[in-house]
């Protein structure tokens, strides 16, 4: 039996306005026939449209994690708002007459599963893929061509410090952005993304704040540099070498990780149940792209993963928006980037599971319930200048409590106390939030927070982002 | 490990990031920090290290090299200070939390993508944006948390209506407990937002025992722009303790500031604030009083400016009427219209009846412009049409006799006291609608009175859409003999709103109408066709008909209404249908129209054989 809810079926829309119109389909009743296969596996009908023919769409349940949405319709968004009209409709409860399995659909039903199999026959051994050939001459092309723009970008970056920033201009931004181009031509696109935050920082108009974050970015650009050339020097000589997947030097070179690579290297968790703690999208003008970031407790553990999904400007319109997830997400595999406390995961689908209290309760078992320990392991990340310089953590303190200034301090039950505030790198202020929220959430608490070194004034800060205790959870995010 | 001395050369370093690398040799601020380091180094590696690289920086090199080390120092640093940074809270913890400052009843259960599209709305400027706030408003989206800073945002949204929006509906529905949040961010030398921030305030009230915003409040009242003035004045009339200063501000230089002060002396409603209202109605400020009694009319307030009024009313020949004359008695007049604009009062009533029965009595009628008099015994009508009484109702009915101007006022009143048959036979059995034919100029307008007042009944506005009432409502609310009165007026637009079953003129009239009736008729004549008894086939054939007869030559589009009802004819006629208007195509000339109709052929084609 299918069980729909229409919080899963928001999800599964690539934005809102998708939901909405497939909403809206079912409101003004387009859909002119509404069809559910025998097993109620899968739905599908028929939706007046605007020219003569009516679209006729599908949403195939088979595989229960990965729905698929099928329309005839030319909508380059999946599911269209066919698809999720159809859904909403059956979710509403409105009724579906019994049918066999159109035609068009169990062919293609078979060809997956052929697909299937091969897969697990491939998994098991029985079918060998051909050893991947790599092309050693132009590998090796490559990586001259990617030392070749390191030293460039040495010489570009030494050049500024020479000169200083001060004497920076509208021609340094520009010439910096036209460096920047080539760099992502050179097969360099970690550095392209951020040669020009460097230009951005230099853009902004409150100079003395931008300055301490450029002089920042240029000694990252430094270490980026350095290491990045012991890396490529390394893999000249061996052209046999492995992509390091311990570090993130692959990912700052602007190496894009497949699943498969993934896979090999081990790094793949199995049957994971994911529970969302908070999420925000933001503009990424140095990536030129919309990046929706999503931090999520493994249940079971006491880590943090992080999920990115990045939307290029150009491609807005036809990529999926995540959304803030409140179910538990069971996954089947959870493929681990390299990285530090909050290394970015990825999987190809969600089951969704209502969340219970034991999932919160479990989550407040994760965390910290010392804010000295909790600081000691972001500060040794910190160090390491390419290591990721907004770590976050859930600590359990006994009270997040105001401060005569006005400000919020977080307090462990040892009475140890963490300074709160708004991190530079994050779009969205939620400190001042905490003066709003019931204070009878603000003791005997979890929280989650993102920290970051604030090189002016030499503080370690941390935002709230979401606050737990026992069955009630505030988002100060989303 | 001396973080002090760490973040003084992290100071130097950036500024020689800002400077430039080419300027470090033998820089002595950083030379002077170098023997600390060095003595520190002893003991901690780090600092040797730091030391060693300041040395560098600052001793002889290429310039090239020379930014090499700055980079290599400053790495080395900002690694080692990763590791140092404070974390312990800057000031002290509050023991006790200001229990008033929170909003408890706000929810963090919206998702990012439904938040995230009011807060671009309210962050943004451009199109579309007071629909998504709007609707966000009905969802109640604002309850969640996450919305409330935006919500004060809005009041400076630089599209006003949404500002508006925002102050009027939005804010208001946190109830009192923002209030300390408005008022804390309050800018006293601020413009028109502060006005709207302020007039929340008033709406929502201050809490007596809530100290610091009483505080705030009398600062922007003392110290603020003038309109910030008037606006932070008028908020305090429930507040006892601020009599004196309201009297004060009442006799202040500024217009703004004694208009702020009525008002909250209005709310005060004590002897002392009266007595300085009443004072200042009948000085030059009248109308400023009158505006600040209108919006908090006190029965005591009343019964002091009722005794004027009537006695201005009834004052007796003043010599010579001339133009100006006239002005000066409405401009005397003018104020009490506005004081008592709210007001219920049972003197007022009185007063009123006797007005409107009785107007010889009041000669100061006759000085003034005919259009003044009018305004003033339309006011005393509205009254008396909202007091529901049989004598109201007599008068009511004598104005109308008057002059159908009042008309409206009397038709509602009775359509409130009398029965379906009775109204009508009032109107149209001994009233103005009896004329067949209508001669002198009166009846005339009294008729077209007659029907302008149907159909503000009959269609009544919701937003900015008139909306025909519903069929059981109007059967049960409105005798049937209008619709013959109706047909007999030819007016289509109201017998498509009276049309209902059972009568056998309707028909004919629609057959008769249509033959006559414009392209945007149309929704009119279809009303009218579905509330009539006609059976399926004779309705469908006037709908071919209607088709039929329009100019397609001249025609660009056509209605979504027509093209719905084509859709919907009976199924044994979908496919005659379809071939009569397969024979209109030849004539259209719009590809957009011509496309539309072989959709809808098309369509019924397919219905055709699948039947």
């Amino acid at each position: 039996m299918l069980q729909l809810t229409t919080s899963y079926i928001d999800s599964l829309a690539p934005n809102a306005a998708a939901a909405k119109n497939g909403r809206g389909l079912v409101q003004k009743s387009k859909f002119i026939k509404l069809n559910v296969s025998e097993d109620e596996d899968l739905l599908f009908g028929e939706c007046l449209g605007s020219g003569k023919s009516n679209y006729v769409c599908s949403v195939d349940f088979i595989t229960p994690d990965n729905p698929v949405a099928r329309c005839s319709c030319p909508s380059r968004q999946f599911p269209c708002k066919h698809a999720l009209g159809l859904m909403y409709a059956y979710a509403d409860g409105i009724s579906f007459e019994k049918g066999a399995v159109p035609e068009d659909i169990a062919s293609k039903r078979e060809k997956a599963e052929k697909r299937e199999e091969n897969k697990a026959k491939r998994e098991s051994g029985e079918l060998t893929d051909k050893p991947k050939k790599v092309n050693k001459s132009a590998l090796k092309k490559k990586i001259a061509k990617q030392l070749e723009a390191l030293g460039e970008l040495e010489k570009l970056v030494l050049s500024l410090v020479r000169g200083g920033l001060g004497t920076t201009d509208a021609r340094t931004v520009k010439s910096l952005n036209e460096h920047a181009k080539r760099l992502g031509s050179s097969y360099l696109t970690g550095a392209e993304n951020e040669l020009r935050r460097l230009a951005l920082l230099l853009e902004e108009n409150d100079r003395e704040i931008s300055y301490t974050y450029a002089a920042e970015q240029l000694t990252l650009l430094h270490a980026f540099i350095k290491k990045g050339r012991a890396y490529l020097l390394a893999k000249q000589e061996d052209p046999d070498l492995k992509p390091d997947t311990e570090s993130t030097i692959e990912e700052w070179l602007g190496h894009a990780w497949q699943l498969a690579e993934l896979k090999e290297a081990g790094r793949v968790s199995e049957n994971v149940e994911l529970l969302q703690l908070a999420f925000y999208s933001y503009k990424d003008e140095a990536r030129r792209e919309f990046v929706d970031t999503g931090f999520w407790l493994e249940l079971g553990s006491d880590r943090i993963h992080r999920t990115v999904q990045y939307r290029p400007f150009k491609a807005v319109k036809f990529m999926k928006e995540e959304d803030s997830f409140f179910d538990v997400a069971k996954i089947a595999e959870l493929y681990r980037y390299p990285g530090g406390m909050n290394a970015r995961v990825r999987f190809e689908g969600i089951l969704p599971r209502t969340m219970e209290n034991a999932d919160l309760e479990a989550a407040c078992a994760a965390a910290w319930t010392s804010i000295p320990e909790a600081v000691k392991a972001v500060k040794n990340q910190l160090k390491d200048p390419l290591a990721d310089r907004s770590p976050v953590v859930l600590m359990k303190v006994s009270q997040i409590a105001s401060t005569e200034d006005g400000g919020f301090t977080l307090v462990d039950s040892a009475g140890n106390t963490l300074q709160l505030g708004d991190v530079y790198r994050l779009p969205q202020a939620s400190t001042q939030l905490l003066s709003l929220v019931d204070s009878s959430l603000l003791v005997d608490c979890c929280v989650l927070a993102m920290f970051e070194h604030r090189m002016d004034t030499g503080r370690l800060i941390a935002q709230p982002l979401t606050i737990l205790q026992g069955d009630r959870v505030a988002r100060l995010l989303y | 490990m001396s973080t002090t001395l760490l973040q003084e050369l992290q100071g130097e370093l950036r500024r020689l990031y800002i400077a430039g690398s080419d300027l470090a040799a033998e820089d002595f601020r950083l030379k002077r920090l170098e023997p600390k380091l060095a003595q520190l180094g002893e003991r901690a590696p780090v600092f040797k290290k730091l030391a060693e690289g300041v040395a560098a920086l600052t001793g002889p090199s290429d310039p090239e090299a020379r930014a090499v080390r700055l980079q290599d120092v400053s790495l080395l640093l900002n690694s080692v200070l990763s590791t140092q940074g404070a974390t312990a809270a800057e000031a002290q913890v509050v023991t006790e939390r200001e229990k008033d400052n929170e909003l408890p009843e706000l929810t963090t259960m919206h998702s990012y993508r439904q938040l995230a599209e009011v807060q671009n709305a309210l962050s943004e400027s451009g199109g579309g944006r007071y629909e998504i706030v709007t609707s966000a408003y009905e969802q109640g989206l604002f309850r969640d948390l996450r919305l409330f800073p935006f919500a004060m945002k809005a009041l400076s949204d630089s599209y006003s209506e949404i500002a508006d929006f925002a102050a009027r509906n939005i804010l208001p529905s946190y109830g009192r407990s923002i209030v300390p949040y408005l008022l804390s961010e309050m800018d006293i030398q601020g413009g028109r937002e502060e006005e709207r921030r302020l007039q929340v305030v008033r709406e929502l009230g201050v809490d007596p025992e809530d100290a610091r915003s009483l505080e705030r409040l009398v600062h922007a009242a003392e110290e603020g722009a003038d309109k910030v003035r008037s606006a932070a004045i008028a908020c305090l009339g429930p507040h006892p303790a601020y009599e004196a200063r309201l009297l004060e501000w009442s006799q202040d230089k500024k217009k703004a500031v004694r208009e702020g002060a009525y008002r909250a002396l209005a709310v005060r409603n004590s002897e002392a604030a009266r007595e300085r209202l009443y004072d200042a109605f009948k000085g030059k400020d009248a109308l400023l009083a009158a505006e600040a009694i209108g919006y908090a009319p006190s029965a005591e307030m009343i019964d002091m400016l009722l005794p004027l009024f009537e006695e201005l009313l009834r004052k007796g020949d003043a010599g010579e009427v001339d133009k100006k004359a006239k002005e000066k008695q409405w401009s005397a007049l003018e104020p009490f219209l506005t004081a008592f604009e709210y007001a219920r009062h049972p003197e007022l009533e009185r007063l009123y009846l006797d007005l409107a029965g009785n107007q010889s009595a009041y000669p100061a009628l006759g000085r003034l412009h005919g259009g003044d008099c009018i305004r003033i015994l339309r006011h005393a009508a509205a009254y008396l049409e909202s007091t529901d009484t049989d004598e109201a109702l007599d008068v009511l009915k004598r104005l109308e006799e008057q002059d159908p101007i009042y008309l409206p006022y009397a038709f509602h009143a009775s359509k409130r006291r009398l029965t379906p048959a009775e109204l009508y036979d009032q109107y149209v059995g001994s009233g103005w609608g009896r004329l067949k034919t209508v001669v002198s100029k009166k009846s005339q307008r009294a008729q077209k009175a007659l029907l302008d007042t149907l159909r503000d009944e009959l269609y009544a506005y919701q937003g900015y859409v008139r909306i025909r009432l519903p069929q059981d409502q109007i059967e049960a609310e409105w005798d049937p003999r209008w619709l013959d009165w109706l047909i007999e007026r030819d007016d289509l637009q109201l017998v498509s709103a009276l049309a209902a079953p059972g009568n056998s003129r309707l028909l004919p009239y629609i057959e008769r109408t249509m033959e006559k009736a414009n392209h945007h008729d149309a929704h009119y004549i279809f009303t009218s066709l579905d509330a009539c008894d006609a059976d399926e086939d004779t309705k469908y054939e006037l709908l071919m008909k209607w088709m039929e007869r329009k100019d397609w030559k001249r025609t660009y589009s056509m209605y979504e209404e027509e093209s719905e009802r084509l859709l919907r004819v009976p199924d044994h006629l979908a496919s005659e249908s379809a071939d009569r208007l397969e024979a209109l195509i030849k004539d259209v000339r719009y590809d957009s129209l011509k496309e539309k109709l072989e959709e809808i052929i098309h369509a019924l084609r397919r219905r055709a054989a699948s039947v």
